[in-house]
């Protein structure tokens, strides 16, 4: 009963919750509850990687193909990104069962979430051998802000993550059938997402050297699952997100990563995207936590715990290679093992202070996260595409020019809010040849009564059309210049103006020129 | 933390690191002479204190006693009470995120759970340990992974004396914080110090 005296007000469950599975279910019910709440509306609006995640998911649902024509590509061509597809696949089930929008293409990063939990409550099992506190520390990783973002995405970060942990868990077993059932499942990491493709050769082989060495059935294993990418290995498509090594760059990365600062506080990643307002990768009182772990983790060492080493001092290599600015979500292999740190340190607290801190910790997620989060960080998410889609689809006969000076994938996010008919569009776009030899690519895009580039404003006004883009497409002097006509413009709820909607007037801007 | 009866090649290497360390801070640069020279002798007391601990410890007390004042005294002073400019609007934003019916709540979390003193506080702490800062701007970055490796071997094997003296130090700029005319001061030596331990166990 000692691990539920932190919850001394709950005395009445307390027989029911010793049972560890009835324990762990509602820790599994728990996750799913947060991670699904309002999951179409926060994270506040589709952003350009969930919308082109979805839309091609779509599309292969639709046609067999992507939106590039490309039938049941192994990487797809997300922005010239050639992003592992699994991912992709795997949502089909949900786009087909509940249509394509925000909850469809979120719910599989949910479910992942989920299925991550219960992979940590059973990491941190072997490390504490005692089933009663790992639930308890398991529902302190359910909520770590990391994991919470991280599990209500409509991309493929948490979904490969899940994968790759999965498998370090049957290799952490160290028993043969397991292991070599942890192998596949590393394997697949793979063709998941570009970081665990990076990660995966090197994880493994640094663990081959240190932990156990590979028998014959490991490495054809390995060799088997990895066809698929062994084939792409001679296209720049696989090639894509590694941006060449330079000593002082790479140790910048992963100075500018571990830094408590980066950790605890403040997060130094570039994209704001990636931000929740107040709230950091972990809690800040978790720095403490934090060192008593690391100090148990380099203190005892096992072959669980050698392991937990080599996956942090390996994950860092990928994250700090892929990309010139620091990306918190390349450096996502690292949540299962701070988190276990973190745990492990816990463990050693007061079951009242530990009681105390969870508490606090769900109050400065609810305020962050739900409160904030869709409010403040609206704009970062594409807010207004839906809006405008609405508004587009219900003037079939108008003619758009959409500006994407400042968001040249922006779309997709028309594509996806409109569920653009994928056969409709592969017509109107043409199939792409040389599918994976061909990086680059262009956002500038013609498809039903949208057009989708920069504003030309020599000739625009001159052409009977609405015209749509940021404020910083037209400003007012431009628009009594050109004598255009405010028709609507999209705010975010903290009022702040998104997407304006401009019509031209040819007959007065262009006398004589008129189209 | 018994260093007596270490293999003499680690401590020279342990030495050459931290001639390395010092020689290439940058923080030294354009620093008073009388600052650099605390600075250094600071370090090397440490240092050796960590290798013979029948150093002095007294000595070892008094010392970065006096860097803590020398810290104070260069430290500008951020008010404890209210929010600067930018941060003003910012809680307001955020104070504006509560829906109508939790306005009241809003206020009180904002302003009085999470006051002003509050924040700056964790400001302090997580500043004065910002390794990317430091790294980035005193001490060239490949000597960030002797840090670490000496961290650790610190951690393994810690000295409560000097777990004191750094708490210590922690606690000061967790109050103070580390902006000032000479920047971090007092922890000059802590990082030199462990960026010349990485190979002690």
């Amino acid at each position: 009963m000692g691990q539920f005296a932190l919850f001394p007000g709950l005395s009445f469950l307390f027989p029911i919750l010793l049972k560890p599975k009835i324990a762990l279910t509602l820790l599994l019910l728990f996750s799913f509850f947060l991670y699904t709440f309002r999951l179409d509306q926060i994270p506040p609006s589709v952003y350009v990687d969930e919308a082109t995640v979805g839309y091609n998911a779509f599309s292969i649902l639709e046609t067999g193909q992507d939106e590039y024509g490309q039938k049941l590509p192994i990487y797809f061509r997300f922005f010239g990104a050639y992003t592992p597809g699994l991912h992709v696949y795997f949502l089909l089930p949900f786009i087909k069962f509940f249509g394509l929008n925000p909850f469809s293409i979120r719910i599989l990063s949910a479910i992942s979430g989920v299925i991550s939990v219960c992979i940590f409550y059973l990491l941190i099992n072997v490390f504490t051998k005692n089933s009663k506190k790992s639930i308890l520390l398991s529902a302190f990783y359910a909520i770590i802000p990391w994991q919470v973002f991280n599990s209500r995405l409509g991309y493929e970060v948490m979904f490969a993550a899940t994968i790759f942990n999965a498998g370090l868990y049957f290799l952490i077993k160290n028993q043969p059938k397991l292991s070599l059932l942890g192998l596949v499942f590393i394997s697949l990491s793979t063709y998941a997402a570009h970081t665990q493709r990076f990660l995966v050769p090197l994880f493994l082989f640094v663990y081959f050297i240190f932990i156990t060495r590979p028998n014959l059935k490991s490495i054809l294993v390995l060799f088997l699952t990895q066809i698929p990418n062994l084939l792409m290995l001679f296209t720049p498509a696989f090639w894509i997100k590694s941006s060449g090594f330079s000593p002082h760059f790479f140790l910048g990365q992963i100075i500018g990563f571990l830094s408590p600062l980066n950790l605890f506080f403040l997060p130094n990643d570039i994209d704001q995207q990636h931000l929740v307002p107040q709230i950091s990768l972990f809690y800040w009182w978790m720095i403490l936590p934090f060192i008593f772990g690391l100090k148990h983790l380099i203190t005892k060492p096992t072959p669980a715990s050698k392991t937990i080493i080599i996956l942090i001092l390996t994950a860092l290599v990928p994250a700090c290679l892929s990309g010139e600015f620091i990306s918190v979500q390349r450096f996502l292999p690292l949540l299962l093992p701070f988190s276990l740190i973190i745990c492990l340190g816990l463990s050693k607290f007061n079951n009242l202070i530990s009681g105390f801190l969870f508490l606090i910790s769900i109050l400065l997620l609810l305020r962050s996260y739900f409160l904030f989060f869709p409010k403040l960080m609206a704009t970062a998410w594409n807010y207004g595409y839906q809006e405008l889609s609405l508004y587009v689809s219900s003037h079939p006969n108008t003619r758009f020019v959409i500006d994407n000076t400042r968001n040249p994938r922006n779309y997709i996010l028309l594509l996806f809010h409109l569920n653009y008919s994928p056969t409709l569009y592969h017509q109107e776009t043409g199939k792409l040849a040389n599918y994976y030899q061909n990086p680059l690519y262009t956002g500038n895009l013609k498809f039903a009564n949208i057009e989708v580039r920069p504003l030309d404003f020599s000739t625009d006004p001159c052409i009977d059309q609405i015209l749509v883009g940021d404020p910083l497409s037209v400003s007012p002097d431009q628009a009594i210049d050109h004598h255009l006509t405010p028709v609507f413009a999209i705010h975010t709820p903290q009022n702040e103006l998104v997407l304006q909607a401009l019509q031209t007037n040819p007959a007065t801007a262009c006398p004589g020129k008129v189209k | 933390m018994e260093k007596m009866s270490l293999p003499s090649n680690r401590l020279i290497f342990s030495g050459i690191l931290l001639i390395v360390s010092i020689l290439f801070c940058h923080w030294f640069d354009s620093k008073p002479i009388w600052l650099i020279a605390l600075v250094v002798f600071s370090t090397f007391s440490l240092f050796i204190f960590s290798h013979f601990p029948k150093f002095n410890k007294i000595f070892l007390l008094v010392l970065f006693i006096f860097l803590g004042i020398v810290q104070i005294k260069s430290t500008r002073f951020q008010t404890m009470f209210e929010y600067s400019g930018y941060e003003n609007w910012y809680h307001q934003q955020l104070q504006n995120s509560y829906p109508s019916k939790l306005y009241r709540l809003g206020n009180i979390i904002e302003n009085k759970l999470e006051s002003p003193v509050f924040y700056r506080l964790k400001q302090n702490l997580f500043l004065s340990l910002d390794f990317a800062d430091y790294f980035k701007n005193f001490f060239p970055a490949i000597l960030f992974i002797p840090f670490i490796l000496g961290l650790i071997n610190y951690l393994r094997r810690p000295n409560r004396f000097l777990n004191y003296l750094l708490m210590g130090f922690l606690f000061l700029f967790f109050l103070v914080g580390p902006r000032g005319v000479y920047g971090p001061i007092c922890l000059i030596p802590w990082i030199i110090f462990f960026i010349s331990h990485p190979l002690e166990t």
